[in-house]
């Protein structure tokens, strides 16, 4: 156990993160606009994805990578710098305090914790862009919460699975 | 369950510096600044514009699913479409091609015109096609990222133009790629004027690709359905005179002290897939009336050289 950080391996982490990243970013097809026209179905991936490092990872997966994760969102969606940030530090930071309870949630509990951190960051975000003026339809912030905690079933132990077979420590 | 998970927890979390919760809000705090200082001021530009060319790569795979698409779906478009296209494409170069014979003849009469009145000429000719990498995932924040940045003179500001009208304006210009947002952004207002009567006003976005409004027209205003509405080149931002929108509709509440607008870009807002960026450079007063004076002395000795030639110092090119 003490050479662990000999070989530690790292790179799945990072690589789950920046897929999240790139999943958030990439534009919807065609068609979905026009299957569903004015309802905003896109779940938020970098924060659950980040929740379960948290959670697994604790000592390798802090606050401080949660927030450069959050700027290259915001550096590469073109919104303010800092607009996703504060929502990621907070639910990582709650992650870390309660990762050993977290752990042993069934998938249902941990999903409302999932969603209830998903609602407080985009409720940061429907403040901040109220407050600066690029405020859509609120309706569009919260409809991604629900698939959100609808994806998390599938996310944990898809990442769960990447973790223990690529032996990430 | 939690034996699958890594063994050392017994090890001290943090070993070295703050604790958990001093950095959780150190950085929540440093988030607050930076969103305060990003909203009211210009000063982190440089950083975004470091930090969009690092991330230039992102863009380009977060992009792929579609560039891969259209790839896929220009491979398979059958024969038949093609010839098609290259039908309709031919005949539109004839068209253009006969009107532009005709620009031609203006253009150097507008330039002569102006030569005479000794004003300084705000045509610039100069455009860019660009290709459109990536658009923003938010069905009401109207960005698109393009694939041509600082090392092809991109400037934040600079127009986006497509062959109907308007589009947009650049946000940040980096290294090898931009950002710009679109005139139908919830965001974005240009100012315009009506092309029929001469009314300037001011056209806001709506978030919805094909609606604008114009709300600061007064209800006598000269205004209505149909009408054309291009830059009016106030704000130094747009080149006068290109097409925006068109009205689309007309409200008069006479309760109300202004009408009721919306308006249709005339641009192909969500089908473009290439844009034109235009050279638009503000002129600096100062440095456009000493560029006048030194215009003027050359003209002066021009003139006194070539009194006797007798032939038009300004006009012919």
């Amino acid at each position: 156990m003490s050479d662990h950080g000999h070989h530690s391996r790292q790179w799945p982490l990072w690589t789950s993160l920046l897929v999240a990243v790139l999943f958030t970013l990439t534009p919807a097809p065609d068609w979905y606009g026009t299957l569903f026209p004015d309802i905003n179905l896109r779940p938020i991936w970098l924060l659950p994805v980040c929740f379960y490092w948290a959670i697994a990872l604790p000592q390798r997966f802090s606050v401080g990578s949660a927030w450069l994760f959050g700027l290259l969102l915001d550096v590469t969606s073109g919104g303010l710098l800092g607009r996703h940030t504060i929502g990621l530090v907070i639910s990582v930071w709650i992650a870390q305090r309660f990762y050993l309870q977290l752990r042993q949630f069934p998938f249902g509990q941990q999903a409302i914790v999932v969603g209830l951190l998903a609602m407080l960051q985009q409720l940061l975000l429907l403040w901040i862009d109220g407050a600066t003026g690029v405020l859509s339809k609120p309706m569009h912030y919260f409809t991604p919460v629900i698939t959100t905690m609808m994806l998390w079933p599938l996310l944990f132990p898809l990442l769960r699975k990447l973790r223990i077979s690529l032996h990430v420590r | 369950m939690a034996t699958a998970y890594s063994q050392n927890d017994d090890k001290p979390l943090f070993p070295r510096g703050l604790s958990l919760n001093a950095r959780a809000i150190l950085l929540c705090l440093f988030s607050v600044i930076l969103l305060g200082v990003d909203q009211r001021t210009d000063q982190l530009q440089p950083v975004r514009r470091v930090l969009s060319t690092a991330t230039y790569p992102i863009d380009i795979l977060a992009a792929m699913p579609s560039t891969v698409w259209n790839w896929a779906s220009d491979g398979l478009s059958s024969r038949n479409e093609l010839q098609k296209e290259n039908e309709q494409i031919k005949r539109q170069l004839l068209l253009q091609n006969a009107r532009l014979q005709r620009m031609d003849a203006l253009y150097e009469e507008n330039r002569r015109l102006r030569a005479l009145l000794k004003s300084s000429s705000r045509l610039q000719s100069d455009v860019l096609v660009a290709e459109i990498i990536a658009v923003d995932m938010d069905p009401y924040r109207h960005t698109i990222t393009l694939n041509k940045g600082l090392a092809h003179k991109i400037y934040d500001g600079q127009p986006l133009l497509d062959a109907y009208g308007v589009l947009g304006q650049v946000n940040t210009a980096a290294a090898m790629s931009s950002t710009a947002v679109l005139i139908t952004d919830a965001d974005h207002a240009i100012p315009v004027s009506n092309n029929r009567s001469g009314i300037r006003t001011v056209a806001y976005g709506t978030g919805k690709p094909d609606v604008m409004l114009l709300p600061h027209v007064p209800n006598h205003s000269d205004i209505k359905q149909g009408d054309l509405l291009v830059t009016s080149g106030l704000g130094e931002r747009f080149p006068a005179g290109y097409p925006v929108a068109i009205v689309t509709e007309v409200k008069r509440d006479y309760g109300q002290p202004f009408a009721t607008i919306t308006a249709k870009p005339t641009a192909h807002v969500t089908e473009s897939r290439h844009v034109l960026l235009a050279w638009h450079q503000l002129i600096d007063p100062a440095a456009e009336a000493a560029a006048e004076a030194a215009a003027e002395t050359q003209t002066d000795s021009a003139e006194e050289a070539q009194t006797e030639t007798d032939k038009p110092v300004l006009g012919q090119p």
